[in-house]
């Protein structure tokens, strides 16, 4: 509960979405009182007395049924828009808590979309959740108060009634909604299992695997039934409960009021305004069951969130940086439950100006290389410098000033090629971003777009092959004018042809800038300055590359191949 | 869209009984809804005119009872619409499921099975809208308010006759409003949805921002756009509310106008202090459920249109299996597999895929099929492995012609590396297991070891027990190829099929499976497709293929 009221302290607009749910408490006030007034109006109508005395309740009477259908309106309005002004400004707040803390905020791109899929929750949290329930509780209070003042003991039936839909209610449908949790977990594993048998459809059919696969599908689903039917008694409980709730109420108010009328403490008109007042009520609280299954889903998301709004914005005076080249001092980095580092012990410094290769078999560490000379991330154990300075001193964007890393994934924006380019240098002239999308090797492509420079990337970078996206990448790198540029296998995915002629290209091209390729065209590392092998987390030789020597493997269908890490230690010469 | 598609009795027998049911209770509550408001009335009335509880003990317990079995029955209505919704949707995907089984690959191939996947996951998820909330409403919306207006006609015709005025105004105004603000929002929920997504695109993107610097830039665009995503949905919102506006003033007015007019009726002696409030008990409840069916109305159109999308394929005949005598293909011919003047049409073009090709695959041999993508590699194995039905000429396997063999007994001796092998969503070693079960983990290891890929497991975070799939870890290109290569060493067959087992690999990893692939290939009948003729061990005969035709066939140099 905590965690919800900081969360509220957070949010501006409190004022806003009070009125919201003062408003949606008239909505539900003036249904109750278009009962409690007819209900008075018929009663009274009863006695025979003169007309003129019943007009006041029938315009009254009328009113209220305009009144519901504004006030409901009105409150939607207001409650949406309050809603709105509060997930924008936690998404900005959120946003700037990424930004400025770098250390423990989420880097992977799952990690990060569950951010933003927390942040659309608490949405919830605001419009159905709070201010349903802050509005039953006014709802409450009101009709309870006007029952006591004519029957104090029929109030306290209410009152007990009430206080329960508002208590057990929410309270009981979080408890369901958390059961059905972990069943919603098993539904998608079971899914999972359908999914793979559409998807390896071929492989079960060709393997003769299909009719067992068929038939452990059959029997996860009889499994998840039988829970399902347990869970499900629980859960449609939850449905009822509220409505059995207000009979019981409505019960205990006629066992209370009607000796009151006979014994002459209650005035007979009144009897029927207490029991409809009571009776619609509890419209307010049925709504409550949503929004207690919605508070295990908002609750989780809000403890997430809370520690990147509590990070405070990074303090000190900015380090002055020098020229000097990315360096890595006796670095280790291990990864949090990895059984091994990734990479290890490594002391590098890269020339200024040089160009530098870098080989090694999947998981050698080379991009993870790559990522601590770049300062995204940070090492376990020594010090990695760019410009002079520790890399955990340095903000994002005097580390993006020196050094520029194109990952392996790049992100593409939604929007178009130009903005997606002028990303790395804002004040690039489309002559520029055209050149250095030519240099990616990207010209083709570039004057096969529809609107050129203008054309907008689709979801997510969609409608941009895997090769192109790559390219794109490579250069936004080249655009940037910072002085190291590290590329993560910018040809992978591209045919030997293609990727020798983007690596020749990224040579000439780069100009006096240092630059660090990871790459597997063993022909063009002969043009590079240096080469590094890696080999489990260990730069284990470094020097100029000579060509591979040729190492028969007998009886390879694929004939002439070569172990790799055996050629390629075998081609280099110390220098 | 139909709000009832019959189809959906005849495929999920289970739906029957649950509408049944559904209708049943949906009377019921409508005879309780009536019966509260007749027993409240009369216990109200006789309390006001001075009667004591000992008096009206009898319909006062009536009234509790009635309350109380409301909820019940609201209880039970949701355990019957959650216990159909599950069953239904149950059935269907194992239907859909057993369906796609039995039209195989060869129909799937011509289906994007994303499209599938969705139509199988939430698109039958979404018939929760449908059975949970759209039927039974759709059921009350119906029965109540007929019971209502019925009882209204006994005790006060006039009272009727206001409520069946005003009922059918609500789905007239709702059309009305509907009418006019759909075009205002469609194109309104497309901005949205763009704008939407902006906060999403910025946060998973933002690595890239860092990376060059641009992070804190990209706050105030994000609150610039934010903003306007504000302004557009209340803009849309503004219009989307009139329909439920619309609703509650018709709703709400004509219980007002209703309690006035029996009101002044009941001051005139035209009724009876009962009789009216009967009227003013039971007025709402005639309006309510139509409210709500409409609410539920959108969300469960969702859910029907993927049961129809689904209803489609289970409607797909399944190729009934010819033959009645399946021959079992045993290998004692010399001729493992051989094609003659087999021919095979594109899915919808009349261009032939295969166009008459011969060919004749010796036991022991090693053929490769070359040429272009597009030539026709792919789906000449695919004749192969019986999953791509011939247009003409004939395939035989150990000497049996296709359509009469058993194709269970001749896939059961060939392992099979295609392009793109699927990663099930289990353990790694049962994942190399498939094709293989009765494999011992000490088997699985060593195939594993001959594939190259007993390294890269062991490093993996729980070794051979890491699981794999969409869920699980990601493995790259080249080590699921060695996955499958593993499962070929398992499966241990005398007949080897393998589609492009280098294509897209990095040196490395192209070596390692080029040289587990030598192991493997040693001493069983081969017919590999590759793109790259010039890597071919000398063993092969090398089979040229050009736009779906045999261009030379080059036989082993050695």
């Amino acid at each position: 509960m905590r965690v919800l009221l900081e969360l509220a302290k957070r949010a501006g607009h409190r004022r806003a979405l009070a009125l919201a749910a003062v408003l949606s408490a008239l909505t539900y006030l003036s249904a109750v009182a278009l009962m409690g007034l007819s209900a008075w109006l018929l009663s009274r109508a009863a006695q025979h007395p003169a007309a003129s005395s019943l007009a006041l309740a029938a315009v009254g009477v009328r009113s209220l049924g305009l009144g519901r259908g504004l006030a409901r309106y009105a409150e939607r309005l207001v409650g949406h828009n309050a809603t709105l002004t509060a997930v924008a400004e936690l998404r900005v707040a959120v946003f700037q808590g990424l930004v400025t803390e770098g250390g423990q905020a989420p880097k992977s791109g799952d990690a990060l979309a569950q951010v933003v899929g927390d942040v659309e929750a608490i949405q919830d949290l605001w419009l159905r959740c709070l201010l349903p329930w802050l509005s039953a509780a006014l709802v409450s209070g009101v009709c309870v108060g006007a029952v006591w003042w004519w029957s104090p003991a029929a109030g306290v039936v209410l009152l007990v009634g009430l206080l329960l839909g508002l208590t057990v209610v929410p309270g009981f449908a979080a408890v369901v909604a958390r059961r059905e949790a972990a069943l919603a977990a098993m539904r998608a594993q079971h899914l999972e299992r359908v999914l793979d048998v559409v998807h390896g459809c071929a492989d079960l059919t060709v393997l003769g695997e299909m009719p067992r696969a068929l038939a452990d599908a059959a029997e996860q689903a009889q499994a998840l039934a039988t829970l399902d039917r347990r869970s499900s008694v629980r859960a449609a409980l939850l449905g009822g409960l509220a409505t059995a709730l207000q009979g019981v109420t409505i019960l205990g108010v006629l066992v209370v009021a009607l000796p009151a009328v006979q014994h002459g403490d209650l005035p007979g008109v009144d009897l029927a305004v207490l029991a409809l007042i009571a009776l619609s009520a509890f419209e307010a609280v049925t709504g409550l069951a949503e929004a207690g299954g919605l508070l295990p889903r908002t609750y989780g998301a809000a403890v997430r969130l809370l520690p990147l709004l509590r990070a405070p914005a990074r303090q000190g005076a900015v380090p002055t940086i020098t020229d000097e080249p990315p360096r890595l001092q006796a670095v280790t980095l291990r990864f949090p439950g990895t059984p091994r580092a990734s990479v290890i012990d490594v002391d590098l410094v890269l020339r200024p100006g040089s160009c530098v290769g870098v080989v090694g078999g999947s998981g050698a560490g080379k991009s993870t290389l790559l990522r601590l000379l770049s300062g995204q991330l940070r090492a376990t154990t020594g010090v990695a410098y760019v410009g002079g300075v520790a890399t955990s001193g340095l903000s994002a964007s005097s580390l993006s000033s020196r050094v520029v890393l194109a990952e392996q994934e790049a992100h593409l924006f939604e929007t178009s090629v130009a903005d997606n380019l002028r990303l790395a240098r804002p004040a690039a002239t489309d002559q520029e971003l055209v050149d250095a999308a030519r240099a990616a090797g990207l010209g083709p492509w570039l004057s096969s777009l529809p609107e050129g420079l203008l054309t907008r990337v689709g979801e997510r970078g969609s409608r941009v092959s895997g090769g192109e996206r790559k390219r794109l990448s490579v250069a936004r790198a080249l655009l940037s004018e910072a002085p190291v540029l590290l590329l993560d296998e910018p040809t992978e995915g591209l045919d030997p042809v293609a990727a020798d002629a983007l690596l020749a290209t990224l040579l000439t091209t780069r100009g006096s800038r240092t630059l660090v390729v990871v790459t597997h065209r063993h022909q063009m590392l002969e043009r590079f300055d240096e080469v590094l092998v890696l080999d489990a987390g260990r730069i284990v030789q470094r020097g100029r590359w000579e060509r591979p020597r040729k190492v028969a493997v007998s009886r390879t269908i694929i004939g002439e191949g070569h172990e790799p890490e055996d050629a390629s230690t075998a081609a280099l010469t110390d220098s | 869209m139909k709000p009832f598609d019959p189809r959906l009795l005849r495929y999920a027998p289970r739906a029957r009984s649950g509408v049944v049911l559904t209708v049943l209770l949906g009377a019921l509550r409508a005879v309780l809804a009536v019966a509260q408001a007749l027993l409240l009335a009369r216990v109200l009335a006789r309390g006001f005119e001075g009667a004591g509880l000992e008096e009206l003990r009898v319909p006062v317990l009536w009234v509790g009872v009635v309350l109380v079995s409301r909820g019940l029955l609201t209880s039970l209505q949701d355990l019957v619409s959650r216990r159909t919704c599950t069953a239904v949707q149950e059935q269907l995907r194992c239907q859909v499921l057993a369906r796609v089984a039995a039209l195989g690959p060869g129909w799937l191939a011509h289906r994007r099975s994303g499209e599938l996947a969705t139509l199988v996951g939430p698109g039958i998820g979404a018939l929760e809208g449908y059975f949970r909330s759209y039927l039974p409403q759709l059921v009350l919306s119906i029965l109540v308010p007929t019971s209502v207006l019925g009882v209204l006609t006994v005790i006060d015709w006039r009272s009727a006759v206001i409520v069946a005025v005003a009922l059918p105004l609500l789905p007239v105004f709702l059309a009305l409003v509907g009418m006019h603000t759909r075009r205002a929002t469609a194109h309104q929920w497309r901005e949205l949805s763009r704008l939407g997504g902006h906060f999403l695109d910025v946060v998973t993107g933002l690595p890239t921002l860092r990376a060059f610097g641009r992070a804190q830039a990209q706050v105030d665009v994000l609150r610039r756009i934010t903003t306007r995503h504000r302004e557009a949905t209340m803009a849309t919102l503004r219009t989307a509310f009139l329909s439920s506006l619309v609703l509650e003033l018709v709703a709400t007015l004509a219980v007002a106008v209703l309690a006035v007019s029996v009101g002044f009726r009941l001051l005139a002696g035209d009724v009876s202090f009962e009789t009216a409030l009967v009227v003013l008990l039971l007025a709402p409840e005639a309006f309510l459920p139509l409210r709500a069916v409409g609410t539920s109305f959108h969300a469960a159109m969702d859910g029907v249109s993927a049961a129809e999308a689904a209803f489609d394929v289970l409607d797909q005949q399944a190729p009934a299996p010819t033959g009645h005598a399946r021959v079992v293909p045993r290998p004692t011919t010399a001729t493992a597999i051989e094609l003659r003047s087999a021919t095979v049409l594109h899915h919808d073009r009349d261009v032939a895929a295969l166009d008459s090709v011969d060919l004749r695959v010796g036991r022991g041999e090693h053929v490769a099929l070359v040429g272009a993508s597009g030539s026709g590699k792919s789906t000449l194995l695919g004749v192969v492995l019986g999953l791509v039905p011939l247009a003409s000429g004939q395939a035989l396997l150990d000497g049996v012609a296709l359509d009469l063999s058993d194709l269970d007994a001749w896939r059961s001796r060939l392992a099979w590396v295609p392009q793109a092998p699927h990663l099930f969503a289990q353990s790694v070693a049962d994942n190399i297991r498939i094709g293989s079960r009765g494999a011992t983990d000490e088997q699985v290891r060593a195939a594993a070891a001959a594939a190259h890929a007993e390294e890269f497991v062991l490093a993996l975070p729980h070794g051979f027990d890491t699981l794999l799939g969409e869920r699980g870890t990601g493995l790259s290109v080249g080590q699921v190829r060695r996955i499958a290569l593993a499962r070929a060493f398992l499966r241990d067959a005398p007949l080897l099929l393998l589609d492009e087992p280098t294509a897209g690999l990095d040196p490395h990893s192209e070596a390692l499976v080029a040289a587990s692939l030598g192991r493997l290939c040693a001493d069983r009948t081969v017919l590999l497709a590759t793109h790259r003729r010039e890597l071919l061990d000398p063993s092969y005969r090398v089979v040229e293929l050009d736009r779906g035709a045999v261009r030379s066939s080059l036989a082993a140099t050695r």
